[in-house]
Formats: structure tokens, sequence, C-alpha cells
């Protein structure tokens, strides 16, 4: 018997042997793999965005004849946002207005009526939120 | 030699774990990637953060005046930060309607840098309308902000009502709001203090009324408690000539304290509690300045009520009583400049803390001895020889009042205003008015030289001591005026042949108060006094009976040689008595000027 031939033979059976193992390894655990590296990523992009979002609430008024509140949002930040949400008071609205780089919007939300003061919410779709209290 | 080799279970399990380590190590790589993304992401939102900390400006001394077409609005808008700043949003926010408008503005302001924004170069129209009350902020591109307070008066800046004692902000601009409304950088444990200061003057004479008011800003997770030792404080920033002129004064009148720069405490008696995130304005209403001249200095001082509340609580009130002595500048319109401060004690997570804020200056100018009701020049044309004296002056930047005094006129105009009066205003009068609550005292002397010819003095005992300046088109004639005994009129001009003699007939006018018994005429020692005529008074002393008013005295000129035109000066010493519970002896001299034509023969 040529001592030779078995060694290589053994030698690509133990290659394959381990190939095999971690492809089992890596079938199995692919999915929770998957799992870990999506939600970090997107975790971490996401958490990169925020920190890249800042806006300023820079007037308010209110319109007690229609019950509306109008507020300017100016985009102070280093990304483009968009707010989905708007509190006054408590009372939410949602809203959809994109605020592109520097860029200033007003926002128009219904109130419930006059009061003394106002305590203003915005929340972009990314969870950035500011707030500010009008007296 | 025989080697062994190592078992198939061996390659196997070390292969294995090799993949494994490098699986591992590409994992770790990816993640790291990421986390290098979200660390450059952090580190420019905190550069940008850095910048904004840096900008730092203020939005000061907001004018109204009128203008082509309506009202112009000018604020100055001072850089304080180390960096450049773009302004790129303004608001206006009427404070009636609560509406408000945006408007885009491009502005840049250097580093130390001061300027004017011409806001109605943005918006022609602001203020729409008058007797209202604007908040106007300025935003930079990252979202730094600064705003103050604009009340805009019917009267607009020139209704300065009467310029005789009242106290403005800058001149010329009463309605007007100074205010600093900055976040001036000062904060601690994540609280700001904005501060806005309203002012107007309520017509009253030397009454400022004020209205302070401050937000505090608690960027905190925790809320603040606003102590009672907050306390509001309005300080006098002398200038140096000031603080010399004040030195001097203390000096003269053996004084040795000063308490000039104290200014008015006004401590809150209650607590204000500010949640986490939020803003609270805190109101400081009918906070009262008065300005009371008192020899050397006014008592400025805060007499009564004043009124602290929040947008919470219900109004503080507190009694105070703080005196702010700075000096006066009778006969000139003076500047003080002041400043409003608030020291804020305010308590977070057991502690108490105590922070500065220095902030809202405002220039009032005082325009008049404001001890008085009123006070004033009368000017008199008392006689009927010329045309009228004409004159111009002005109490209003761009305004002048011109005209011409006729026979019998009577102009009044507030002291220290420079008048200019005709080349060669004939006889008339010049005479104090004093309006004081007990009598109105006149004070005068003839004047029918080109002014600044010759100053003239009246001097005599009394009560009051006071420098009135009229200021000519060239020269300046200044008379002290005291004795509030009499006047002389006479008429003016007589004509005598050389040789001849004639009489003047000269009329003695005491006032309601005082009885005149005798009159002195003699002809002065007085330069330029004209040469070559003889003159003798007969009778050269009047005696009065009862001091009758009204008296006409004739005097004998005589011995007028050379024909000519002659202008002779006459001084009368007269003396008497003053009427009343208080009377007291009294003389006063007066000079005026005699013109003795002499004819041919």
């Amino acid at each position: 018997m040529r001592k030779g031939l078995s060694e290589i033979v053994g030698s690509l059976i133990t290659t394959m042997i381990v190939i095999s193992l971690f492809v089992v390894v890596y079938v199995t655990s692919l999915p929770a793999l998957e799992s870990f590296l999506g939600n970090a990523v997107y975790t971490t992009q996401k958490e990169a965005k925020q920190v890249q979002e800042d806006l300023v609430i820079e007037e308010f008024a209110v319109n007690l004849t229609s019950n509306s509140a109008h507020i300017w949002v100016a985009n102070v930040g280093l990304q483009p946002v968009t707010i989905t949400q708007v509190y006054v008071n408590g009372q939410g609205s949602k809203v959809n207005v994109y605020i592109g780089l520097s860029d200033t919007v007003e926002i128009t939300v219904p109130i419930s009526g006059s009061a003394p003061s106002y305590y203003v919410v915005v929340i972009t779709g990314d969870g950035y939120s500011t707030s500010v209290t009008w007296s | 030699m025989k080697t062994s080799r190592p078992a198939q279970s061996t390659v196997v399990g070390a292969m294995f774990f090799i993949i494994l380590l490098f699986f591992s190590l590409g994992i770790f790589y990816y993640l790291e990637q990421n986390y290098v993304e979200y660390g450059n992401a952090m580190q420019s939102a905190l550069q940008l953060a850095q910048e904004r900390n840096n900008q730092r400006f203020a939005l000061s001394e907001a004018y109204v005046y009128p203008a082509k077409n309506g009202f112009a609005t000018l604020f100055y808008v001072r850089n304080e930060g180390g960096v450049p700043i773009d302004l790129v949003n303004a608001y206006l926010y009427d404070e009636t309607t609560s509406s408000a408008s945006r408007y885009k503005v491009n502005i840049f302001v250097n580093p130390g840098q001061s300027l004017w924004v011409n806001l109605t170069k943005y918006n022609s129209s602001f203020p729409a309308v008058l007797n209202g009350y604007y908040n106007v902020s300025l935003w930079t591109s990252l979202g730094v902000g600064a705003s103050t307070l604009v009340v805009a008066t019917s009267n607009g800046v020139l209704s300065s009502s009467s310029p005789e004692g009242n106290v403005f902000p800058v001149p010329g601009s009463t309605s007007i709001i100074v205010g600093n409304a900055a976040s001036v950088g000062q904060s601690s444990n994540n609280l700001f203090l904005k501060w806005k200061f309203r002012f107007w003057s309520p017509g009253e004479f030397a009454v400022a009324n004020f209205t302070m008011s401050f937000l505090v800003v608690n960027n905190n997770p925790y809320p603040i408690t606003i102590y009672p030792n907050t306390s509001v404080e309005l300080d006098w920033i002398p200038t140096p000539e000031q603080l010399h002129e004040l030195a001097v004064e203390m000096s003269a009148q053996g004084q040795t304290t000063f308490s000039g720069t104290t200014g008015a405490a006004l401590p809150i008696n209650k607590t204000i509690l500010i949640p986490p995130d939020s803003v609270k304005k805190i109101n400081v209403t009918g906070y009262n300045v008065m300005f009371y001249s008192l020899n050397w200095y006014f008592s400025f001082f805060v007499p009564g009520l004043k009124n602290i509340s929040s947008s919470e609580t219900s109004s503080i009130f507190n009694q105070n009583f703080d005196q702010l002595y700075v000096p006066i500048y009778p006969f000139a319109a003076t500047n003080y400049l002041f400043a409003g401060r608030v020291l804020l004690s305010y308590f977070l997570l057991g502690k108490t803390y105590n922070m500065y804020l220095n902030n809202g200056y405002f220039n009032l100018t005082v325009y008049a001895p404001p001890s008085y009701a009123t006070l004033a020049i009368n000017i008199i044309n008392n006689n009927n020889y010329n045309n009228g004296i004409t004159y111009s002056y002005s109490t209003t930047p761009g305004v002048t009042e011109s005209g011409t005094i006729t026979s019998n006129q009577e102009l009044r105009i507030p002291i220290g205003v420079p008048i200019s009066l005709g080349a060669e205003p004939e006889i008339g009068i010049i005479r104090a008015n004093y309006n004081k609550p007990a009598a109105t005292a006149f004070y005068g002397w003839s004047l029918n030289e080109p002014l600044g010819a010759q100053p003239y003095f009246l001097s005599s005992q009394t009560s009051i001591n006071t420098t009135l300046t009229v200021y000519g088109s060239n020269n300046v004639l200044q008379a002290t005026f005291s004795s509030p005994a009499f006047y002389l009129t006479s008429n003016v001009s007589i004509t005598i042949s050389p040789g001849g003699s004639a009489v003047a007939r000269l009329a003695i006018v005491p006032n309601a108060f005082a009885l005149i018994n005798n009159v002195t005429f003699s002809v002065p020692s007085w330069p330029n006094q004209t040469a070559g005529i003889g003159l003798k008074f007969s009778p050269s002393v009047v005696s009065l009976s009862n001091g009758q008013p009204n008296t006409v005295i004739s005097v004998n000129i005589a011995k007028a040689v050379v024909p000519g035109t002659y202008k002779v000066y006459i001084e009368a010493v007269a003396s008497g008595n003053f009427i009343g519970q208080n009377a007291f002896a009294t003389s006063a001299s007066e000079i005026w000027v005699l013109y003795v034509n002499v004819i041919g023969g």
C-alpha cells in the first residue's frame, strides 16, 4: 500500500469534515447572526442619523379664530428631517413635513383653545424631539 | 528520527477554530466600521454644537421713527461671540393679536462688529399699527436667536411730550423699548436667562415706568426652584466724566458715602417652580424710577409697589424703597446709562446656586431740572419800535421752530434749548419764568444789543439762584437772574438838539409781589459806552410813594453836543420790599439802553 496517497485522501477528508462542520454551525446560527448584525447596524446608523438631527422652534403663534397654532421650525442640523408628530399642550397631531438642510418651515396644527402657556413638542420620524414652552 | 503525526481530530479542530476565528474577526470588523460611522456623525454633530455655542449676539436699541410712507424700524445687532454669524430669519410677533410673521433676511456680522439692521427693508409695513407691542427676534442659520420688544406709540419717536421735564429713553425715541433679549452666554447647570427690558414714560414728569421680564430656560432633566433671594436691580453706570463730577460734588458737599451703583433691589418672596426642559417667563411690573433734584444730585428710587409674577404663580408684591443718587446737569440734556440685572437664586438637586445676569442697558435723557413743574425762558418784545424779533430754535432733531416776536408778544422756550435771535433784535426782555407752586416770579433784563455784545448781570438777594444760557447766532449771552423785583420800560429813543435837553419817560413795573420805594439812575462806567455826549439826569434819585406800580418818571437829559445817534447805557438800582408773610427787603439793578438822536442845530 502506498502510504503517500492515503495521506492526501486523509487530508481531503479532514478538510471536508471541517467545512461540513462549519457549514452546519453557520446554517444553524444564521438567523440569530443576521438578527444580531442587522440590529446592531440599524441601531448604529439610526443613532448616527439622530445625533445629526437638530431642530429649533423659532417662533410660535396661535390663531384663536381658527383654533390653530403656527409653529416655525428651523432645521439647524446636518440631516434632512421629516417631522411626523407635533404636540401642543399634550394634544398630538400627525404631520408629514420634510425640512431640508438649513431650511425653515411653518407647521399649522389644531389646538383646543387659549391657554396661559403652550408646551410645544416636535418629533421627527427618527425619534428626535425638541420642545419649548411659550407663555 | 521518526516524527509523530498529529491526530486527525486535532487537525480538524485546529482548522475549525481558525475558520471560526477569522469569521468572528470579520463580524467584528464589520461592526467596528459601523461604529466608526456613528463616531464620525457624532463628531460632526459636536463640532456643529460647538460652533453654535460660540455664536452669541445681542439685539438691542430698537428704534421706530417716521419715515417716508410710514415708519422705519432699526435694530442694533452686536456680535458678542468669537465667530461670524449669519442672520437668516426674522420674526415679528404682534403681542396684541398674537400673530407672527417670518421674514427671510441675509445679514452677516463679524465678531465684535455692531451694525444697524433696517427691518423695514424686509417688511415695509412694520409696524402695521401703532400703539402696539411687537416682539422681534432674529435667528442665525445655526439656530441661535435673540429678541427684543418694541412698543410703537401713536406719536412715534418724536412724541417727546413736554421737553421741559421728561425722562426719555435715548433722545428722540420715546416710543422705544431698549432691550437686550439675548441669552448672553451666562449659564450654569443648563440654566439660561433671557432678559427683556421695557420702558416707557407715562407722561408724568420725571417718572419712568418700567416693565422687566426675563425668561428662565431650564434645560435640566430636573425641576428647579427659584428662591426668594432672587432680586432685580437697576444700576447707574456713570461715564468717567460723571464720576469725576460726582467726586467733586461729593467733596464739596462733604459726602463720604455713595450708593450710586447699587441700584434698587427687588427681592422675590415666593418660590417659582420651573419644570424640566421648559421655559418660564417672569415679569416685573410697576417698577418706577423717579428723579428728584436735591441740590447736586438726583434721587433715583423705587418708591412703591412692585409686582413680580410668572405664568404660574400669582402676583408677588414687594414694598421696597431704595435710592440711587446721580449728579444733575440742570441746564443741558444729560444722558444716564442704566443697566438692569437679575441675581437668580435657584435650587437644583439639593444645592442652591446663584447666577448673575448683567444685561438690558437703557439710556435715559433728562432734559431739565425736574424739581419744578415748568422752567422756561420768556422772550418778550415789549417795544413798539421795531418790526419784531426773529427767532429760531429746535427741541426736536430735524424740526426747527422759527418766527417773529412782534410787539408785546411772548415766546416761551424751554431751558437749555439753543435759540437764535435776529442779528439786531431790538429792545426786548428775556425773562426766566419759574412756575413754582407758590408764585410766579419774573426776572428780566432788557436786551437791545446784538446777542453777545455784553453780558448782563442782575443780582440781589433771593432764594432762587439759577443761570440761564441763551445762545445767540454767533455769541453767547449769559445772565444770572435772581431778584424778581421789577423791570423797566422806556421810550427807547429820544431826539434832542445840541445843547438842548429832553425828557425820557421811564416806567417802573414792579411785579405783583414787590413794592419799589427808590430808584437811582446813573450812567455806568460801561465798556463801549458812547463817548462825546454829556448826560445829566435830573433827578437822579426818584422816590416812589407806596411803591406804586407802573410809575412813570421823567428824567431830564441835557448837554448833548455833537449831532449823531448815541447809545446810552442807563443803570437803574431799585430797592423795595416783597409783599407777604415772608416779605424781605430787596434790591435790584437793571441796565438798558437809550438811543439819543442829536440832530443838527
